[in-house]
């Protein structure tokens, strides 16, 4: 009885979390391009976006396609290797969900794998962009932080688990052939 | 009430002894880590299903691949280690496709990904019982990361209470060349690293 009524009680809470939530989003701050963002896990300083057909590794794709991609700097400082930026780095089309983006690293222009601790790169993140969708003059990068946790609930396992976005940056978009 | 005393008590003492439990055992990742044979440059240092020596360990700033007529030039905000050395397995034909570097203070850099599988690295290949087979590793770590690194092996990272090898290595990092050359050979060796030394 008294176990039922608790469940009823957690869900009701929960719901109604959920709801407040939805209804006050918090307010993430609004970030200069060029600043350094602190993510827990990243430092993101984002420099600059564009619209063009060409990755950076200049090989054109056999199917034309627009490209929204976006210059930065990273760092990577927690004290493994890791490359899943796209968690970390985000833009978003009027009412379409975007593919995964391509990062490329800028040393090599070519594809980026892992990113070393402590080891600064410039990389292009490419967002392939619908095609029957105006890209817009200025895009919103939203920046997502990450947290360790040295015994996570479930296994008491450490890792990185995503938060609330840390910050915003407006980029305008160049259009480059 | 002394029931209802009682009841609280014993309800304390559990948490407490959860609480207890909770921040004195071995964190999930030490329970399921591999089981570590550790040894120092040249010599064989012996797992349950692979051995491994390594002879040398390379410092450069800026590594060159040459490869089927093609040359590319790598630069790195730090620096290239380029580790070369022997494995065998030992019952059974497997594959090591996990190499790390583990830095002095403890941060781990794993084998580069940006060299073109062309130049066969440790994870390329497959070692069979009684064949030894000479490996390359290559890294790229700042360069406070080089100096007391441990170069640390395993058949794979996803495999929990398996083996895996350390090797502490003898780099000071003081001594560190301009640039290296890894050739892929079409003979003999599958690669050479230029200059010879």
């Amino acid at each position: 009885m008294i176990a039922g009524l608790g469940g009823l009680a957690a869900s009701a809470i929960s719901f109604s979390m959920t709801l407040y939530e939805a209804a006050h989003p918090p307010k993430v701050p609004v970030v200069q391009a060029g600043q350094q963002i602190d993510t827990g896990r990243w430092f993101v300083t984002l420099r600059s976006a564009r619209v063009g057909t060409v990755p950076p590794t200049g090989v054109p794709p056999s199917q034309p396609v627009q490209l929204v991609m976006v210059d930065m700097d990273v760092v990577n400082r927690s004290a493994t290797p890791n490359n899943v930026l796209y968690r970390v780095v985000a833009i978003s089309a009027p009412a379409q969900k975007l593919e995964m983006p391509t990062a490329y690293l800028d040393r090599d222009k070519y594809l980026a794998g892992y990113f070393n601790p402590n080891m600064p790169e410039r990389l292009t993140m490419a967002w392939e962009w619908p095609a029957d969708v105006p890209v817009p003059d200025k895009v919103t990068v939203t920046v997502t932080g990450q947290i360790y946790k040295l015994r996570d609930n479930l296994y008491g396992a450490s890792g990185w688990y995503d938060r609330d976005p840390v910050a915003r940056v407006d980029l305008p978009v160049e259009k480059v052939p | 009430m002394m029931r209802v005393a009682r009841s609280v008590l014993a309800l304390l003492f559990a948490v407490a002894v959860l609480y207890g439990m909770q921040h004195t055992r071995p964190l999930y990742s030490d329970i399921t880590s591999p089981i570590v044979a550790s040894g120092g440059m040249n010599r064989r240092v012996e797992a349950s299903a692979f051995a491994l020596s390594l002879d040398r360990v390379r410092v450069a700033r800026v590594l060159n691949v040459e490869t089927f007529g093609k040359s590319k030039t790598y630069t790195s905000s730090g620096v290239w280690l380029v580790v070369e050395g022997e494995a065998e397995a030992k019952f059974e034909t497997l594959g090591l496709t996990s190499g790390e570097w583990l830095s002095g203070s403890g941060v781990r850099y794993v084998l580069t990904d940006r060299v073109p599988a062309t130049i066969e690295m440790m994870p390329g290949d497959v070692y069979q019982p009684g064949l030894p087979r000479h490996v390359l590793l290559m890294f790229e770590v700042p360069e406070d990361a080089v100096a007391g690194g441990t170069v640390v092996v395993a058949r794979t990272k996803l495999l929990p209470l398996d083996d895996e090898i350390r090797i502490a290595t003898n780099v000071s990092g003081r001594d560190i060349e301009p640039e290296l050359t890894i050739r892929r050979n079409h003979k003999g060796p599958s690669w050479t690293v230029l200059p010879q030394r």
